[in-house]
């Protein structure tokens, strides 16, 4: 059972009087909605403060960026305070600002001429129509009926390229004063889409079966390497057979006895002593170079060192020129 | 228990003697077959029998890098410390060249470095031929030219060998002579010295 409560009149609270915006999917970006109906009072409101600006703002109608409208915006403090509940806020904001500065510039051309309230009134109906317009195909775009889809499609292709008619339509008359509006992303099902890559794929059937260079490339790449792996194989077989692993199982395989052959065996040791001899050699040598010319140097002074220094690079510098000469 | 280091043991290049072979290879030594199998509880001796039946030096063989009888055994002399007069007749004796390895070996890790020189020199002589298992696949190799390796590099069969001061620094300081070679400083001796490899 419910309790059917009488509805109290609502108590005055500090909240109270303000207006919330709720979100709800579907709903028209609020911004456009409140313009067409508080576009009157604000421009009254602002259009003084504006006056004193408007000449620079005039002069400068490029330059109408969201910070300048911000700024306006706190100067106002009329809306900014109020609604921060992020993106709709922002939309609304931006979409306002643009408002202010187009009709800012009415004001400026109004002063001088006549035009500046029927070219308002003009522009308000084309945002007026596109907003309309927006509203009442969204549904028939959702319809899941093929013939109402179908039409829908069409409808909201050409009312969408119709409103963009009539956004460049305004945008053209007063491009240098603001962005066009932006269209809120309507959702189109799979079955309505248009698939881009149909457009990108080519009309004519011959373009699969003609072979590009890349793709001739591309074979013989693989080719290639197909016939590398063969040869791979093939000489991991050879090698195997010639010369079997040993491991655990025939680590006997190996032979490792001694004096089997002592003088060959003996002449092997000797090699290898030799080596090591003159290694052990040759390191030796290497450092005493080293220490002496360690201690020519030290002997030396600054200038000598410098000279002697500057030979070196100069003489490398022209043996790698000439090898690169060479070379080429 | 078993893989704990001999409680009389002294430390060995600061650190305890098995941490000479890294972590990783020593745990795999752990649990290998060999090991549990034949070096639980075994004495110096019982590793000299063992060693005796060694057919190849090296870290590890197979597919599967198994560590070889030769690693096992090594560990378990770190793990044993035998002493000094042992580790000489070791080395001293000549009938059985993968022990003499092994001894050679275990010198290397443990020893300072003088006596290193001193001791393993002598070994350029014997050129007889060794079974390594050198990455995988087994070669032979010669008795001196492990000892060169062993006494020239820092790292033999993937264990770090621990610092070794360059020979030419410890003949300034005139610790050692400097080394003269079997070819030569005695010519008469240089015929083989070896005998017929088990």
């Amino acid at each position: 059972m419910k309790k059917t409560t009488e509805k109290q009149p609502a108590r005055p609270v500090a909240t109270s009087g303000v207006k919330v915006q709720r979100y709800f999917p579907g709903k028209a970006p609020d911004a456009l909605e409140h313009d067409l109906s508080a576009s009157e009072s604000e421009s009254d409101g602002g259009a003084k403060r504006m006056s004193a600006s408007g000449s620079a703002a005039a002069s400068a109608p490029q330059s109408v960026s969201i910070a300048s409208a911000k700024q306006k915006r706190s100067e106002d403090g009329s809306i900014a305070s109020e609604s921060d509940e992020g993106f709709d806020s922002e939309v609304e904001r931006v979409l306002q600002a643009r408002l202010r500065a187009r009709r800012r510039a009415n004001e400026a051309s109004s002063d001088s001429s006549d035009d500046g309230e029927d070219g308002n009134e003009q522009r308000i109906t084309a945002t007026q129509r596109a907003t309309l317009s927006k509203q009442t195909h969204r549904e028939p775009a959702l319809s899941t009926s093929n013939k109402g889809s179908v039409a829908s499609d069409s409808e909201s292709v050409t009312t969408a390229s119709s409103s963009e008619g009539s956004y460049s339509d305004s945008s053209d008359s007063e491009s240098e004063h603001e962005a066009p509006l932006m269209l809120k992303p309507i959702f189109v099902p799979r079955s309505q889409r248009q698939a881009q890559p149909d457009m990108l794929k080519d009309s004519d059937n011959d373009q699969s079966s003609i072979l590009t260079p890349e793709d001739v490339a591309v074979e013989r790449e693989r080719l290639a390497r197909r016939e590398e792996s063969v040869r791979m194989a093939a000489a991991e077989a050879a090698r195997a057979r010639e010369a079997p692993e040993i491991n655990a199982s025939n680590i006997l395989d190996l032979d490792d006895t001694d004096d089997v052959d002592i003088a060959a065996e003996f002449d092997a040791w000797q090699q290898r002593e030799l080596l090591r001899v003159k290694r052990e050699k040759d390191a030796r040598e290497a450092i005493e170079l080293e220490e002496a010319e360690r201690e020519r140097r030290n002997n030396m002074s600054e200038g000598e060192k410098y000279a002697e220094d500057m030979e070196k690079v100069r003489n490398q510098r022209r043996k790698r020129a000439q090898e690169l000469e060479s070379l080429r | 228990m078993a893989n704990r280091t001999v409680s009389t043991a002294e430390a060995i290049h600061g650190t305890n003697p098995q941490f000479l072979i890294d972590k990783i290879f020593r745990q795999r030594i752990y649990n290998s077959l060999y090991w549990k199998e034949h070096c639980f509880g075994l004495t110096v001796t019982g590793v000299m029998e063992k060693a005796v039946d060694l057919q190849a030096i090296g870290r590890e063989y197979g597919e599967s890098h198994r560590p070889t009888e030769f690693a096992c055994l090594l560990l378990k002399l770190l793990q044993l410390q035998p002493d000094q007069p042992m580790l000489d007749a070791l080395i001293d004796q000549e009938d059985f060249k993968y022990l003499r390895a092994l001894a050679v070996f275990y010198y290397r890790l443990t020893q300072p470095s003088v006596d290193i020189y001193t001791k393993l020199e002598p070994l350029y002589r014997d050129y007889r031929k060794l079974r390594a298992f050198d990455s995988g696949s087994m070669q032979i190799t010669y008795m001196d030219q492990l000892v060169d390796s062993l006494l020239t590099e820092n790292i033999v069969f993937l264990i770090t060998l621990p610092h070794l001061t360059r020979r030419m620094t410890l003949e300034d300081a005139g610790e050692i002579a400097p080394r003269i070679s079997p070819l030569d400083g005695d010519d008469s001796d240089s015929d083989s010295d070896s005998s017929a490899s088990e």
